[in-house]
This record gives structure tokens, sequence and C-alpha cells, in this order.
């Protein structure tokens, strides 16, 4: 625990988090938060987003429970959408490619952007150049991220195996995309690559965001940086690790066009993400019902995650 | 001695990820040189000649100020809107007072949770609704932006409004401040960081998006720049190079904006600013 | 002070709220009436899957030109035009809140759906005026009938086979293939351009599981047409003796290795690719590839139906000379004396004698016959499918895949993608298809 620490400032530090984090001091905006205020305030985005976004999920849910091809009727059919999306083998498929990219590219972001993060926020010459440049994947549309890494990972036309090839490492050829197997890693590692400057530019304005006199403070102190990281820089934090840990995880179950233009979520449907595949049944097989049902699904696991994660980490603070 | 290894493993390391990271786009760009055929047979070789093909066909096929008006115009509308109903919503979530602290995590979780919807699934409801409303055009549009935007920028703005000491409102308050000048003249500025990130990540969501503007656009002459690529893939006919080019050229103007902000906005702000 | 711009605010929302809904009350009315341009001319809307028809569908771009040009301030046809996925995606929702391009290209699979749901013109009239017409089909419209009538009209006619590289297969000392080439001889081929380092059969699966054109020719030689009626109305499975005979086919020239092995991450352009520059020997297409192979292999380049079965009842003398998906008019022009008027002038004109020219002139074949129209002499790839066509074969009424409904439309291509690439044994792929077919009901 942190409070057994041997950091001669750290003490003091916690003592002022504390004090900071106390939600119960925002006694004096007692009088400023009148009901018609925080009405008045809150109503335009409730607005919008109950009909756009809350409206249309109830509309989506409730086709789930029909048979409906997008076009004339929808048939209520109760629960059997449902019932066959429990025993579809694609449907199984789809959900143990999408843990094993949310796993990895859960780890992978979480450590490495903050990592970066922090790297970058030290004083180095070039190195707005080196943000800017970290940042450029995710500025292209995930289309052409996808047309991309064909060209890096395609078993026959790809970098990699003609390098290993070249370089008489022919026996580490693998199919990394289009195969059986290695699809949901690589396309966990196309997402880490497209997200990782997104992740960065939210960590370093996090430290933008702690005061220069703490850090100043624990230099005069002689912290080192290992113990500066985890007293105080961890703990100032929190609000946006837990942040970007959201972001990651509802992020995993929206991969959409890097599957579509890699492997199309082929072969027979083996790379098949949850998203895609309900794509694919909505629109390809115009099986809507079905398709809904795959998507509110999906729309729940993700939920159900974050939740997970929020109670996990609350626990831990607490 | 020991700060200077120390520096140098840094600027190693930065250099090291800067390139692996940004390999792929350079790659993009020798791609857009190299002529559909090149790209198809040899992906690998480099482009034989610098030919501005791919380019001329990119900009004979589409009307790039129309585009590159249309999605600005979007982009600054939804932007402005989603920005002020957002901030507010958020200093309340973040900075009054809740008689019921359950409530205020309840109104925060419903807002936050759009962010598991994947944009599909909104597609066929959200056409029915603008057409309920009679919205049409490029307001079919702006809508479902503003609103897909709220649960990203609510996570974000909440978070950074919460970090910022309680001190200041105290301070505000004594000071004889009203609310409205709490928000504007005290609170947004110290957000500034923030807010430059909402605003890269709202643009950039916003230029890219794909799935709602091919399905809420009727008219060719609404159409946003995210349009552009679909242009060449026709069902027997697919023009990589017409696609890689077109891409470049709507990744210039986001570079140059992403470059202006990083620099004016999130650089130019201090971390002393905010004294607790 | 603070109450002051509190007001300010609630004022503020209240103007851009109030002028919010003015502005989507104005734009709120009238649906997809008849609509005039400057010249007066009556705009027809065309809705196209690709969205840039000029360059993607020249030839449909060609007919629309030549009639808006003959029927200057009178008629005027303007394309509604996204590509293929957004396209089909739009129609629905249009049919849905009734506001659908007057003309409109459907899925093949979709078009019933459309029909059930009463949103399309029936053109049964339209035939019976146009006597001409009907002739000049030939049957063709006979896909596109049901108890609604002639609920749309075939758009084009896709003729679909093996194309071949003549140099690539003297290379490999292996004799063309002709109508009598049975499934072993087809065998001894792929072996024979394997072992000359070519790939023999390119195709690629990524997103275009709709790329199997040459394997309806199989499907229809195994009896395809007769079953099908049966096996949708669950007399028969899709699980049968015929069509396990045909899937075994297709592991058949697995095993061989006929296809690229990178199949799964290339798509039908990239398999199109290695045919057009000599890697590949044969690929399966239709005649909308012809322009783009005249360029690339010029008159080196055959043209064959198929492989002849010899373990199956069914008729292996078929060729497969089909309509494309069709076109439909939406139901709401009947409303319009005007622009009914002008969607019938307009139809007319496009399955005239002069469209049919101009679609020969661009190497595509009209769903019309007529005397007079053909190809010319340095339109090799064309000449050599009219050439195949000149065995006077029948065809059937409209290819395998496109009479089933999308479930199992998508069922089937991954069934035979399944087996080409080995994930699934024959009759796992039509247990598939079975499964698909018993939910879609």
């Amino acid at each position: 625990m942190p409070g057994e620490s041997p950091v001669p400032g750290s003490i003091i530090f916690k003592k002022k988090l504390r004090k900071r984090h106390k939600k119960d001091g925002l006694i004096f905006m007692h009088w400023l938060s009148k009901k018609k205020y925080k009405i008045g305030l809150m109503v335009p985005t409730l607005l919008v987003y109950s009909i756009f976004i809350i409206l249309p999920v109830i509309i989506a849910v409730r086709y789930s429970f029909t048979k409906y091809s997008g076009i004339g009727q929808a048939k209520f059919t109760g629960l059997k959408n449902y019932a066959r999306l429990f025993q579809d083998k694609i449907f199984w498929i789809s959900f143990k490619n999408t843990m094993v990219m949310f796993v990895l590219a859960f780890v992978l972001l979480l450590t490495l952007s903050f990592a970066i993060a922090l790297l970058l926020n030290n004083r180095l010459k070039a190195v707005d150049f080196s943000k800017a440049l970290i940042f450029s994947p995710a500025i292209i549309a995930p289309i052409i991220v996808g047309i991309i890494w064909v060209y890096i990972l395609d078993p026959n036309i790809g970098i990699i195996n003609n390098v290993l090839d070249a370089i008489g490492a022919g026996g580490l050829k693998a199919k990394w995309i289009g195969g059986d197997k290695l699809s949901p890693y690589s396309i966990a590692i196309i997402y880490f690559w497209q997200q990782l400057g997104y992740l960065v530019t939210i960590f370093i304005a996090g430290l933008k965001m702690i005061p220069g006199d703490v850090l100043e403070a624990v230099k005069i102190d002689g912290a080192s940086t290992v113990q500066e990281i985890r007293y105080v820089i961890i703990p100032m934090m929190r609000t946006t690790i837990s942040t970007v840990a959201v972001l990651i995880i509802t992020g995993v179950f929206k991969i959409f066009e890097i599957v579509q233009q890699t492997t199309g979520g082929g072969p027979n449907h083996l790379s098949e993400t949850l998203v895609t595949y309900s794509y694919s049944m909505t629109f390809s097989s115009s099986d809507y019902g079905y398709g809904m049902s795959l998507a509110t699904v999906t729309f729940l696991l993700s939920l159900l995650i974050t939740a997970v994660y929020s109670t996990v980490t609350k626990e831990r603070e607490g | 001695m020991v700060n200077k290894r120390k520096k140098a493993v840094q600027y190693i390391l930065m250099a090291l990820i800067t390139i692996l990271v940004v390999f792929p786009f350079v790659w993009m760009l020798v791609l857009s040189f190299k002529s559909n055929s090149e790209i198809l047979s040899s992906p690998l070789s480099l482009p034989k000649t610098f030919n501005f093909d791919n380019y001329r066909h990119a900009m004979e096929t589409l009307n790039f100020p129309r585009l590159y008006g249309n999605t600005i115009f979007v982009c600054v509308i939804s932007l402005a809107a989603e920005l002020v109903i957002t901030f507010f919503s958020s200093f309340v979530l973040a900075r009054m007072e809740f008689k019921n602290e359950k409530f205020r995590k309840l109104l925060y979780g419903f807002l936050i949770m759009g962010l598991s919807i994947s944009p599909f699934i909104l597609l066929f409801p959200v056409y029915k609704i603008n057409v309920f409303f009679g919205l049409r055009g490029k307001l079919a549009l702006i809508f479902p932006y503003i609103a897909t935007s709220i649960s990203f920028n609510t996570l974000l703005l909440v978070g950074y409004l919460k970090s910022l000491p309680t001190e200041i409102d105290e301070a505000a308050v004594i000071d004889g401040c009203n609310i409205w000048d709490l928000m504007i003249r005290v609170i947004l500025p110290m957000t500034k960081p923030v807010i430059a990130t909402v605003v890269i990540f709202n643009v950039l969501y916003i230029w890219n998006e794909f799935p709602f503007a091919s399905v809420m656009l009727r008219e060719a002459s609404d159409y946003t720049l995210s349009m552009g690529a679909s242009f060449f893939k026709g069902t027997y006919t697919v023009d990589y190079g017409g696609i890689v080019a077109s891409s470049v050229m709507i990744i210039i103007p986001e570079l140059i904006f992403y470059g202006i902000f990083q620099k004016n906005i999130v650089e130019g702000m201090t971390a002393g600013a905010v004294k607790g | 002070m603070k109450n002051r711009n509190l007001k300010r605010l609630l004022a503020a929302v209240t103007v851009s709220a109030m002028s919010l809904g003015l502005m989507t009350g104005c734009s709120g009315g009238g649906g997809e009436e008849a609509k005039t341009d400057e010249s007066g001319a009556t705009v027809i809307k065309f809705g196209i899957h690709v969205a840039n028809p000029a360059e993607q569908e020249a030839v449909t771009n060609n007919i629309v030109e030549a009639f808006n040009k003959a029927n200057e301030g009178k008629y005027k046809v303007e394309f509604e035009a996204a590509d293929t996925e957004t396209h089909s995606k739009n129609m629905k929702l249009k049919a849905e809140d009734g506001t659908l391009p007057q003309i409109f290209w459907i899925e093949g699979s979709e078009a019933p759906e459309y029909s059930e749901a009463g949103v399309l013109l029936d053109l049964t009239e339209f035939l019976d005026e146009n006597a001409e017409i009907k002739t000049a089909l030939g049957g063709m419209e006979e896909a596109f009938k049901d108890d609604n009538g002639q609920y749309g009209l075939p758009y084009q006619c896709n003729v679909q086979g093996i194309f071949y590289n003549k140099e690539l297969f003297d290379q490999a000392k292996a004799d063309y293939p002709t109508d009598e080439t049975t499934y072993e001889d087809f065998i001894e081929i792929i072996k024979k351009l394997k072992d000359s380092k070519v790939t023999p059969l390119s195709i690629g699966s990524k997103n275009s599981a709709y790329a199997m054109w040459e394997f309806n020719e199989f499907l229809a030689r195994y009896g395809w047409e007769d079953n099908i009626g049966n096996i949708l109305d669950g007399k028969d499975k899709f699980n049968n003796k015929e069509l396990t005979a045909c899937f075994e086919k297709f592991q058949g020239l697995k095993d061989a290795g006929a296809f690229p092995e990178n199949m799964a991450t290339i798509e039908y352009f990239d398999a199109k690719q290695l045919f057009n520059e000599g890697k590949a020997a044969m690929f399966g297409t239709g005649q909308w590839d012809c322009a783009e192979f005249d360029e690339n292999i010029g008159d080196k380049i055959g043209f064959w139906w198929g492989p002849k079965f010899s373990d199956t009842q069914s008729s292996q003398e078929i060729a497969m000379k089909v309509p494309s998906a069709p076109i439909g008019v939406s139901a709401a022009v009947a409303d319009d004396e005007k622009l009914k008027e002008g969607v019938y002038e307009f139809l007319k004109f496009y399955y005239g004698e002069e469209a049919a020219k101009l679609s020969y002139e661009g190497s595509i074949f009209p769903a019309t016959n007529y005397e007079g129209a053909s190809a010319s002499d340095s339109q090799y790839s064309m000449n050599v499918m009219i050439d195949a066509l000149a065995n006077g074969w029948g065809s059937p009424q409209a290819a395998p895949d496109l009479t089933v409904s999308s479930a199992v439309q998508e069922a089937l291509y991954d069934g035979i993608f399944g087996v080409l690439q080995g994930t699934y044994q024959p009759a796992e792929a039509l247990d598939k298809l079975d499964a698909a077919l018993a939910n879609s009901k």
C-alpha cells in the first residue's frame, strides 16, 4: 500500500491528493447548484442523446425479437433469435475472436500508451514532431488502415513473409491473416497501431493537468522516476487511466473496418468478430432481426465488461 | 552523467517508436504514386516514376472544393453545438451538488453508455427518426453526429472537470462570481488541454465518418469527404490508386489541423496554470 | 446579474430550437413527386449500384446520356448513385418511407422481398404495350415475375464462364478446353498448369463471396434448376446426392491445387489482376470484364463454359446466359401520369435497339436481342463468348445463386468457398445451406 511508502514527500502528497479528491469539499457549490441551473444545462444534451441514441437502440432491440428483412412487415417471433444465437457456432467463434482481441488490445494499449505518453512528456527536442507522427495513424480513414495492413500481413504479397524469406527465416512464415488461427491477434495489433496515437494524446493531456508545482516538489525531494510514477503520477492520473480503459473496452467491441478490409471475416467466418458477424447477418443475409439480436448481445457484453472494470477499480481505490 | 544517458535512451526510444508507427503511413504515400496495376501486382516495389496520375484522376473524379466545403460545414456546426451542450452537461455532472449521489452516477452512466453502441445499429432507426422530424440534407447528418459525440465528450470532460481542485470554485464564489462567470471565465480557460483533445477527436470522427454519411445524404451536392473512396470501387472494378490518392488528399487538411492544434493549444498551456 | 445571464441562455436555446423547427418545417414537406429541371424537363431518378456511373457503369451511363439528349427539354434521367452496399441499404430505407427513385437496380435475391412489400410497379402493361421489346427480351423477363406480376426487368444479361489465357496453356502444353472437356480432363489440365508454375484458376474470396460465377455452371449441370423448387418447398434437402457429388468436385479442385494460396485475403479484383498479368491461367467471370481482358490479354483469350460431369443424370448441355439483377420501377410512379409516361419512355429506350448497340460497344450483353447489334472484331473477349454461345445450348431461367433468398445465398457462397479452402467438408457445407433455409422460414 502506498501508505507505508518510504518516499520522503509522499505522505504530504497523499494528503494533498485526498483533499483535492474529496467530493464533499464542494460545499461552496451548494448555492450555485440550483435545480433550474442543473435542468437548464442538462436538457439539451439529454434531449439530443435520447432522441438520436437511446430511441434508436430501443427500436433496434425491438427488432431483435422479430423476423424482418429490412423491407415490409416485421413478424414478431419472441425469443427465437436469441435461442438461435446460442446454438450458432459462428456466434461463438466471433465471441472468442472478440475476447482474444479485447485482452490483447487492452493490455498492450493501456500499458504502452501510458509509457509512451510519459516518454513524450519529457522535454526532448523534436518531441512535438514525434507526437504528431505517432498520432498520424489515427487520422487515416479506417478503410485505408485495412488496405495498408493487407500489404504487410498478407501471406503471399505481404512484407513480413517476404522479408522472412529474404533473410532465410522462411520457417517463421505464417498466415498472419486469412488463416484459421492468427487473424484475431493480427487484427488486435492493427487496432493497437491505429489507436496508440489517440490514447497517447489523452494521456498527455492528463499529464498536463498535473500541477507543475507537485512535480517540482517531487524532484526536489529526490524521488526516483519509478517512485514518482507510482506514487504521484498514477494516483493523480486515475481518472485519465479509467477514461482510457473505458475507451479501449468499448472501442474493441466496435472494431469493424479493419476486419472487413483484411479478411472480410473469412475464411468462412473464422475471423469474424461480433460486430462484423452481426453486420453480415443484418445486411448481407438481409436477416435484420437476427442481426439486431447479435448487436444487442454485443452491446450488453461491452456494457458488462465496462461495468465490471469500474467496480473492480473502484474497490481498489476505495 | 546518468542524466545524459537517460536522455539518450529517451531519444532512441522516441525515434524508434515514431519510425515504427509512421512506417505504414509513409508507405501509403508511396503507394499513392504507383499505378493501380503496380499496386496490385508488385505492392512491395517502389514506384518506377513519381507520377501524379492518381492525384489527377482523383481531382477529376471528385469535386474536392464541394466535398471539403460540405465536410467543413457539417464539422463546424456539429462541433460548435456538441461542445457547448456537452460542456454544460459535464459541468453539472462533475461540479454541481446532487442531493442524491446515486442519481448523478446514474445520469453519468446513462450518457457514457453510448460508447458501447456500434454505429450501424443506429443506421436504420436514425434514418426513420430523421424522416419523422423532417430532417434532410446535411441536417440529417448533423444531429446524429452531435448525438454520437455526447458519450465520448462526457467521458473526457467530466473526468477532467472533476480533477480540477475545488478551491477554484470556492475562491470564485467568494469573489462573487455567478454560475455563468464560473463556467465560462474561470473553469473553461483551465480546461483548454482537454477541450483541445475533444475538438481534435470530434473533428477527426466527423471527417472520417462513413456509415451515417452514406445513408443519410441523398444528394450528391451534400456529399462529404469520407464518401470519396466509394467513387473508386465499383462492382467489378477497383481503383486502389484512386482510393489511396483521394485518402491522402482527405488526410492533408487533418494533418495541418492537428499540427496547429497540438502546437498552439495543447503545448501552449503550461501545467502550472492550475494552481492548487 | 446571474439571472439575466440565465435568461439570455434560455433565450438562446429557445431561438435556436425555433429556428431549427422552421428549417425542418420548410424542408420537411413534399415527397418525391415529379420534379422538373430548369429547362422544364421532367426529372426521372435512376438509383444505381455504383458511386461513379460514368466510370463504373459506363454502358448504362452512355444509354442515359443518349436518352437525355434525344429527349432534351422533355425528360431527364438523373442517377442516384452509391456503392452497392450503400445502395442496397438506401433502397430498403426509401422503400419504407416512400421516397424510392422512380427506377432502381435491385440486388437479385432481394427483389422478391420488394415485390412482396408492394413497392414495385407491375410492368406487364408496359410489355403488352411494347410487343417488340417483349420479343427482344425473349423470355429473359420471366425470372422476375411472381403473384404480383412483372415486378422487374433484367438490367443486363450476364454470360458467365471461365476465361483462359491461351499462351499459358501453350506453355504448359495443355489442350484448350472445349465443350466436350470432362471434369477428369479438367483436373489433368490443372495439374499441367500447376507444373508450369502458374496459378491454374484465379479466385479471391475476401469481401467478394459473390465471385463464384464459374461454379454456377457446376450447380446447373447437377440439376439445380429441377431440384431447387423441391428443396425450397421442404420436399428435398440441399444435402442430397446430386449436390453432394457437385460439392465433391469443388473439393477435387482444391485438392488438385487449382487456386491461389492466399485466396482468403485477396479480393475478386486482385484475383482478376493475377489473370490480367499472366500469372494465372484461368479466371471465372462474366462479360463485364471483357474490355479489361481485351486490353491485357488481347487475342490470346479463350472462353469455356466449364467441365462436363459423368456421375449425374442431369443435362450437361447447358450454357450460362442469364438475366442479371433486375431493375424495378417504384409503384408510386403510377400516381403521376406524366412521370409514368417518362419512365415508360425511358424503358422503351433502354430496351430498344439503339441502347443494345451502345451496350455491345461497351462489351456488355444487353438483355435484349436485336439483329445487327453485335461486337466488332477487336472485341476479342466478347467474340469468344459469342462463339461459345453459337452451340445453341439452352440456359437456365436464372443463375442458380439468384434463385434463393439472401440468407440461403450467403450460405451457398460460404459453403462453396468453405469447401474450396478446406474449412468445410461437402456434407457439412450443404447442411449449413439447409440450416440457413430453415432459419429463413
